[in-house]
């Protein structure tokens, strides 16, 4: 029972916290200065037509209630007349809308660009990942040394860098190795599927290194010091004193208690990386959700916003929801606190 | 830099067709009530050749809507495939009525980042950029191996716009004409050029633009406002602004200090630089100018919506042709909302008699005397000051291609259509 209530619980956060988010998306990109139609109406139409561009779009009703509407008829299927009911109306059969500048589905649109980035995102975590704990555990190891000084050193710096400038640096430092921007070569045929994958893979060398060495200053210092606090436990010294080797210690005994914090810090930047994918893609010219997010708020195009912030969203709150059942898992305390 | 061809000709056509088209292959007539010396080029934006059997089905409530794709159009390339965002693939037609391009395919890939389009154009991942470099690219890419560079001036212009809506939100004096001439003498637009352009642009005599292409659409007599700071502050004297308080910042005769925001747009580090230089030299002249950097869209809405500002630096690489002048400066485009090019929401009746005089005269040598005074007009009133025109770059791997270089009345340079039809491959 007490896992049972412990999950509806973790569920129902996540749930008010989706609602909340979905609200505030709708309503922050409504209230940041620029007309979406501005490059879609020409000033030489017709006021009436320029009207009926508007209403093709919905934006002629009002953001949250028709009041004018219900005072004018007295139905109360006018007062819900409005953008945002109409909004969640659609959001409940799935339908995130169309964008107004490619006049496409936005879920269309998502998808045609999500592979790129789950791919930028997954290579670039899992390298944060694997390169912060390694570096971590073998600072904690050795404290104090040569090791754990340039770890921490280099751990901290990238911790502080820009994505940006840290891509614009590979950039220039890779040129001519790695490609500089784009998914896949354009314009030639592959031989077959392993060069076409190859030729992503190498596209993907810049980006991927960008993400992994911004993710893995956090990485390794939680990992360093949480290997530091297992390290100094009484269990350790014990394993110690039984004559375990020093990679038995760290792998039997101090990984997994060590791990608790860098699953906290995972789900936590992975909100930091979805932020981090706007740059990158943008540096790198990589046709993700990053380059579309950035594309839609330049043309104020609200479906497009909302139905990425709203993948996005879903995709922290879920990775926090996860991290809280893994913690658990992990940690049986939490469960019963 | 490459000498460009001047371009004298204005084609004489006719508006608002009264007559049934007459369509025959590579042959369009049509005839219109009044002559207008700029058609099909003043409105070529929004005129299309299109088939009537896709288009003519569409009335105006399904045609916004039409999605047209693959797209229809003329030319020796079709769209192959678009993937919005990342590229456009043209292939070659082999039936183009003037032979098929010597370039099977081109690729046009988005690099929305300058630092990956120079590395990617060095390493050799492509051939050919765009005309729309950044000044800083060119040390980088005129030094490189097999690399050609290619400048051109100019592509675009930097100016200084001043809020004149009337029922704009502005510092009351930005109204007053000898204000907007005392900035002009202010500001050094060779050391904007050499500073925030690194040299690459030119200095322009009239308000409306300049470059070797349009020496004979401008008139000749006017100059370029000189710097002196001297003269300015003494327009200021007469004008009646005196610094009363000692701070260093002029008033106006109610005591209103002259404090003027001056916007940006974000996305150009050039108009940063710009709008720093202009600041000190202003504050020379007991002008205080507060900089405010804003993204691209909310710039326009700033500007042509809201209409909230005192001073705007825009970059735009517009069409000076002075045909299309109305749709910069004239008073229906000064309220015709962010569509229109009118940033100043600049409106003088008797500039814009001036302009339709010339539309509509068919005397080809006596039309400019209108168009001339226009332009005097326009550099009087200061509605905006052309800061600089700025030279294009382009550049291409010249071990793979090879170009014409007389491309100077195209906007894509060598990536138009005409310039790849004469491209030669290396082999």
């Amino acid at each position: 029972m007490h896992r049972l209530d412990f999950i509806l619980r973790k569920a129902a956060f996540a749930l008010i916290t989706l609602i909340a988010v979905i609200t505030i998306n709708f309503y922050l990109f409504r209230i940041v200065p620029g007309d979406p139609l501005t490059m879609m109406i020409n000033p030489r139409m017709r006021p009436e037509t320029q009207e009926r561009i508007r209403e093709q779009f919905g934006l002629t009703k009002p953001i949250w209630l028709n009041v004018t509407a219900y005072k004018e008829t007295g139905e109360l299927s006018e007062l819900f007349d409005s953008q945002f009911i109409h909004y969640l109306k659609s959001l409940g059969r799935g339908d995130l809308g169309e964008s107004f500048r490619q006049k496409r589905p936005v879920s269309e649109l998502i998808v045609s660009r999500l592979g790129p980035t789950l791919l930028l995102i997954f290579t670039g975590e899992i390298g944060g990942i694997l390169l912060g704990t390694f570096l971590g555990i073998i600072a904690a190891w050795k404290v104090r040394s040569k090791v754990d000084v340039a770890s921490l050193g280099i751990g901290l710096t990238l911790f502080a860098m820009p994505p940006f400038w840290l891509g614009i640096v590979l950039l220039i430092l890779a040129r001519g190795v790695f490609p500089a921007g784009g998914y896949i070569t354009l314009g030639i045929e592959f031989d077959n599927i392993f060069v076409r994958w190859l030729d992503i893979a190498r596209h993907l060398v810049l980006p991927a290194t960008t993400m992994a060495l911004v993710l893995f200053g956090s990485y390794m210092i939680v990992v360093r010091n949480s290997t530091l606090e297992v390290l100094a436990e009484d269990y350790i010294l014990t394993a110690k004193a039984k004559g375990y080797k020093a990679m038995e210690i760290l792998r039997l005994h101090a990984l997994k208690n060590a791990s608790l914090p860098l699953v906290t810090i995972i789900a936590l930047d992975l909100g930091i990386a979805l932020g981090g994918i706007i740059q990158i893609e943008t540096i790198f010219s990589w046709p993700g959700l990053g380059r579309l997010m950035f594309e839609a708020i330049g043309q104020r195009d609200y479906p497009v916003l909302q139905g990425v912030f709203l993948l996005l969203t879903v995709g922290v709150i879920g990775a926090n929801f996860l991290a809280d059942l893994t913690y658990a898992y992990l940690d049986p305390r939490v469960k019963e606190a | 830099m490459t000498a460009c061809p001047l371009k004298s000709e204005v084609s004489i056509a006719f508006f608002t067709p009264l007559s049934e088209l007459v369509s025959e292959p590579k042959t369009l007539q049509y005839t219109t009530a009044d002559p207008i010396v700029n058609s099909p080029d003043y409105d070529f934006i929004w005129w299309f050749m299109a088939p009537p059997h896709i288009w003519g089905e569409l009335d105006n409530d399904t045609l916004f809507s039409y999605e047209n794709y693959p797209p229809v159009g003329t030319g020796p390339y079709i769209v192959a495939e678009h993937v919005p965002g990342s590229h456009v693939t043209f292939e070659a037609r082999d039936d183009y009525y003037r032979g098929k391009p010597p370039i099977d395919r081109v690729v046009y890939q988005i690099y929305a980042n300058n630092d990956a389009l120079v590395s990617a154009l060095l390493s050799g991942e492509i051939d050919l950029t765009l005309p729309f470099l950044p000044p800083e690219s060119y040390e980088k890419l005129s030094s490189a191996a097999n690399v050609t560079i290619e400048e051109k001036a100019p592509g675009s212009w930097h100016e200084l716009i001043f809020n004149m809506y009337p029922t704009g939100t502005k510092h009351p004096a930005i109204d007053d004409p000898k204000v907007r001439e005392a900035i002009d003498y202010a500001i050094d637009k060779q050391k904007l050029i050499d500073v925030a352009l690194q040299g690459h642009g030119i200095t322009c005599a009239t308000n409306w633009g300049c470059g070797p292409n349009y020496e004979e659409e401008m008139n000749p007599a006017l100059v370029v406002t000189p710097f002196d700071l001297e003269r300015a502050n003494q327009i200021m004297d007469e004008a009646g602004y005196v610094d009363t308080d000692n701070d260093g910042i002029r008033e106006t005769s109610d005591g209103t200090a002259l404090e003027f925001r001056l916007t940006y747009q974000a996305e150009n580090p050039s108009d940063l630089i710009m709008a720093d230089l202009i600041s000190d030299w202003l504050k020379e002249i007991g002008i205080k100018v507060e900089v405010e950097a804003l993204e691209l869209t909310t710039w326009y809405a700033t500007i042509m919506d809201e209409r909230n500002f005192d001073m705007a630096i825009d970059t735009e690489p517009h069409d000076i042709d002075p045909a299309s002048m109305d749709f910069w400066y004239s008073c229906w485009s000064a309220d015709a909302g962010t569509g229109a090019m009118n940033f100043p929401g600049y409106c003088n009746e008797e500039l814009d008699n001036l302009v339709y005089e010339f539309w509509y005269s068919d005397d080809l040598e006596g039309r400019w005397e209108p168009m001339f005074k226009a332009q005097e007009i326009l550099n009087q009133d200061r509605p905006i000051i052309t800061l600089a025109g700025q030279n294009s770059l382009q550049a291409f791997r010249n071990d793979r291609f090879e170009f014409p270089m007389d491309t100077c009345d195209v906007g894509l340079g060598m990536m138009d259509p005409i310039s790849l039809l004469n491209a030669t491959v290396k082999p």
